[in-house]
């Protein structure tokens, strides 16, 4: 079952990428949702006859991959709760992505290419949740990324297309050396890579020595490090928005639903580890507050429909990383989870609306699609109050539980639950704004795409609608426990998923707070006071873009223009970068290259060249070109050595 | 029962011819030829030692070197006619290509 | 005893027979001393209990490869007395040789007498005795061995493929020399 899951997509990019003609876009195509269909179908009889066995993890060891000394590394699956629901996540959403992306590559030319990736990419995913041990966790992990840049890349003919793809890569290449340092350190200290063994060794010692803790901590950093890198968080959260370059169902797939979630993923893993590192987790929780906040910020002012939805992404992953960071591991899934339902909505809807405009994705230019295109509009709209957290919805029970988790946490709690819910009233207004941009308002569409406007084709708007469902349902999975729906358990992710996390007896007096004096009244207050939050963003947005008259497309107005500056140029994050790395850089090499290389190591090299061409010029003397005379000496020196070694 | 050193100083004679022959003459074809008489003299060894250790691991080696010696008779003497072909003459000492 | 006195005809007759191979004028003769050296050899392996080698070394080494040099040897139709077929080397050579194989001789003889150089052995070589040869052989070939054993399949095809390529009629270098 296992295999199924995993080779089938495997399969489908080596068929769709060596065997299948170039031309036939049909089969590629059929190939690759087949392909993803087959691991889907796998993945649900999996979890089915997991549930059934009581949700006991099982290992499943395939064989020994490295064996060096006292290192071992066999590649061994897990499957757990954990991974069992990342499973459904990732096959699930993929499957309905690749449906979509016939539709929407169907004026491509090499769908192929394509959907060969975008298999290779699932395989590469489902290999980073399945792993046992961290250094096949980095094997997907690895992959994922590689994945990611052949997408981003995919239009290479275009530069920039390919510098993002570049740029992503570089950009998680840092995150993934902090990564591949932790994962020394943990060989290191534990003497073992494996997750259900470091489990058992963290949770079989009594307690850790001072310099443990400081190790861990040391060592959880560089594993958030390794986060930061792949679920865009500062200061390495440059790298997303331009992965926007990738044709719009990469964009859904990878960076929105998927792959930005292995971080996040990867840190739920080792709960354990984190748990015992309070630092860690308060730098964690700080960053991702900030990275929500900042990427809102920025998100409210982009014209570009798509990079609003970018920023969204990081913004949307600072949550999940806030939920962790404030040990609330089990929140930060259910985010992942409703995230990717809803998120993937969005971005195909958006790439809905693009196809629609024939490739164009300024806002500026779009405007009262609704009329138009009434199921796109629809679809969005569901998407649009998912995340923004409209009550009833996925992203309302899932933001709020962060939230409220957030606002638990002691110390710097209230802080942080102060950000995330100014972030929540931004994220309302941008989304809306979004919305309103597109869809409502004077149609501001040139003649020539307005004469040319059609509605999307059944089979991108199909796989809409279940994410749409998907977006309502999935917040079911997680009501908290104020709201008492009739019928509704509340709680049922967090029950499931409890087993996953284990805190440590030494830092049980820490985490605590989680669940230990629950507060009915300020809960429903900070509920209230969220709700209100994302109705007060959404009447802005809506009094500001989607009023009949023109809005105002420019910079803001006198007071904000300078914020407005500031945003729209991203805090000039990109130009802090190139200003002191990139070009100090630069100017290392230039320097290496100019006087070392050249000078130096050149020089070195022809004296070398030149002595050993005399040298040489000196032995030719000497040869004759006779074999025998060769064989005469060689064997002279074999008996010469053959007298010194007896 | 013969003891192993003898096998032993027979290899290294038969040996020592080979190389002797490898040296003296010019005609490839005996070049090629007492480079058999080279590779027998290992093969005596393994034997021998295979015998002497009671392990059945020179005996396999023997197999194998017996393989490639049949190979680099193949191809040696492919290269014999090759370069009769080309040059009209096998003999090494108008082979002087090498010469630098 | 006796099998001393067979081991010593024997490898009195490998030495000289080995000699003749290097010595003689003519390519045909010499191949045919091949051919008896081989023989003997395989001889002595019989004498040590490897019958399976002794068997490839007549099938094999005499039967095939030694025949091979026949047939180049005749395909060039090679005569003795040549002037660049005279088989004395250079002075050089040739001093080297004598000392060589003056050196070695004299060495086999003080080893020979000398009652230092006794490697102490078991000289139990318990499956040759009983008749198992092949069958051990077999085995440790199909088990132990086997990876060794497909590689050396893919050597014999190498070597087919590239002696048909360097013996064939038109050097594929040719044109480019000229």
């Amino acid at each position: 079952m296992l295999g199924v899951i995993l080779l089938s997509p495997l399969l489908g990019a080596v068929l769709n990428g060596f065997v299948v003609p170039k031309a036939n876009k049909m089969l590629a195509h059929l190939l690759g949702v087949l392909a993803i269909g087959l691991s889907f179908g796998s993945a649900l009889l999996l979890f089915q006859q997991f549930l059934a066995g009581g949700g006991e993890p099982s290992i499943t060891y395939v064989f020994e991959w490295i064996q060096a000394g006292k290192l071992r590394v066999p590649v061994e699956f897990v499957v757990d709760r954990l991974s069992a629901l990342l499973l459904l996540v990732v096959t699930g959403i993929g499957m309905l992505i690749h449906i979509y992306a016939g539709g929407y590559m169907r004026e491509e030319k090499t769908t192929f290419r394509f959907f060969a990736y975008l298999n290779l990419f699932i395989f590469m995913m489902l290999l980073l949740i399945l792993a046992n041990n961290l250094l096949l966790m980095f094997v997907g992990w690895e992959g994922v990324g590689l994945c990611s840049y052949l997408l981003i890349g995919y239009w290479y003919s275009e530069g920039a297309n390919a510098d993002a793809g570049m740029k992503a890569f570089l950009t998680n290449r840092v995150g993934d050396f902090a990564f591949l340092i932790g994962i020394f350190m943990t060989y290191r200290l534990f003497g073992t890579l494996s997750f259900s063994e470091l489990r058992a060794v963290v949770s079989s010692s009594a307690s850790f020595d001072a310099y443990t803790l400081q190790q861990l901590t040391l060592i959880t950093i560089c594993f958030f490090g390794g986060a930061c890198g792949k679920s865009a968080q500062l200061p390495l959260s440059i790298w997303l928005p331009d992965a926007m370059a990738g044709p719009t169902p990469v964009s859904a797939l990878i960076h929105a639903a998927t792959m930005v979630t292995a971080g996040i993923y990867m840190m739920t893993r080792l709960n354990f580890l984190f748990y015992l590192a309070p630092f860690t987790m308060e730098v964690v929780a700080w960053v991702g507050a900030g990275t929500a906040l900042f990427a809102a910020t920025i998100a409210a002012v982009q014209w570009d429909i798509k990079r609003v939805l970018a920023y969204s992404t990081v913004s949307q992953l600072g949550y999940m990383v806030l939920a962790c960071g404030v040990g609330a591991f089990d929140a930060g899934v259910f985010h992942v989870l409703t995230h990717a339902c809803f998120k993937a909505l969005l971005f195909l809807g958006a790439g809905s609306v693009i196809v629609a405009m024939h490739h164009e994705q300024d806002m500026r230019k779009m405007g009262g699609l609704w009329r138009s295109l009434p199921i796109t509009h629809a679809l969005m709209l569901i998407g649009v109050l998912a995340i923004i957290g409209f009550p009833g919805l996925a992203g309302f029970f899932s933001k709020d539980e962060i939230l409220w988790r957030a606002y638990l946490y002691p110390g710097s709690g209230h802080y942080l639950w102060a950000v995330g819910a100014f972030t929540a009233l931004l994220t309302s207004f941008y989304m809306v704004r979004l919305l309103a941009l597109t869809f409502y308002g004077k149609s501001r569409l040139d003649h020539h795409t307005g004469k040319h406007l059609h509605e999307i084709s059944s089979i991108m708007w199909a796989p809409l609608i279940i994410l749409a469902l998907l977006s309502i349902g999935v917040g079911y999975l997680g009501v908290p426990g104020l709201l008492a729906i009739p019928g509704v358990k509340p709680h049922i992710l967090a029950d499931y998923l409890e087993p996953i996390f284990a805190v440590h007896q030494q830092v049980k007096e820490t985490w605590a707070f989680a669940g230990a004096h629950h507060e009915p009244f300020w809960e429903a207050l900070l509920m209230l006071v969220s709700v209100v939050l994302v109705f007060l963003g959404s009447s802005i947005a809506l009094f500001s873009y989607a009023r009949s008259s023109q809005p105002n497309l420019g910079p803001w107005p006198a007071p904000g223009a300078r914020l407005y500056h500031l945003l729209s140029n991203k805090y000039w994050l990109d130009e802090l970068y190139a200003r002191f790395i990139y070009s100090p850089l630069g100017d290392i090499g230039e320097f290496l290259w100019r006087i070392f290389d050249i000078k130096i190591i050149n020089g070195l090299l022809n004296g070398l060249g030149y002595t050993i061409l005399g040298i040489s010029g000196f032995a030719s003397f000497k040869m004759s070109g006779s074999v025998h005379r060769h064989a005469i000496f060689m064997i002279a020196g074999m008996l010469a050595l053959l007298y010194f070694l007896l | 029962m013969v003891p192993v050193e003898h096998y032993f100083v027979l290899a290294l004679i038969l040996f020592t011819i080979g190389v002797v022959g490898l040296v003296v003459r010019r005609h490839l074809i005996f070049v090629l030829m007492s480079i058999e008489l080279m590779l027998n003299a290992v093969n005596l060894v393994f034997i021998a030692a295979s015998r002497a250790l009671g392990t059945l691991d020179g005996q396999i080696m023997v197999f194998f070197v017996i393989t490639v010696a049949a190979c680099e008779a193949a191809v040696g003497l492919a290269m014999v006619i090759s370069l009769y072909r080309r040059y009209g003459t096998i003999a090494t000492d108008f082979l002087r290509t090498l010469r630098g | 005893m006796e099998t001393l006195a067979i081991f010593y005809t024997l490898a009195a007759l490998v030495i000289l027979c080995s000699l003749m191979v290097i010595t003689l004028r003519n390519a045909v003769t010499s191949a045919v001393f091949l051919i008896a050296d081989l023989f003997l050899l395989a001889a002595l392996y019989a004498q040590m209990g490897a019958d399976f080698i002794a068997g490839i070394q007549v099938l094999v080494y005499a039967g095939a490869i030694v025949v091979l040099f026949l047939f180049v040897i005749m395909l060039l139709n090679y005569t003795p007395g040549h002037r660049e077929e005279q088989g004395e080397g250079g002075h050089l050579e040739r001093a080297f040789g004598a000392g060589l194989l003056a050196l070695v001789a004299g060495l086999s003889v003080v080893l020979a007498c000398s009652s230092k150089f006794s490697l102490v052995l078991p000289h139990a070589f318990p499956f040759a005795d009983s008749g198992d040869n092949t069958y051990q052989l077999g085995v440790a070939l199909f088990e132990k061995y086997l990876w060794p054993f497909e590689l050396s399949s893919l050597l014999i095809l190498l070597a087919i493929v590239a002696s048909i390529f360097i013996a064939k009629k038109k050097p594929p270098y040719e044109g480019k020399r000229q």
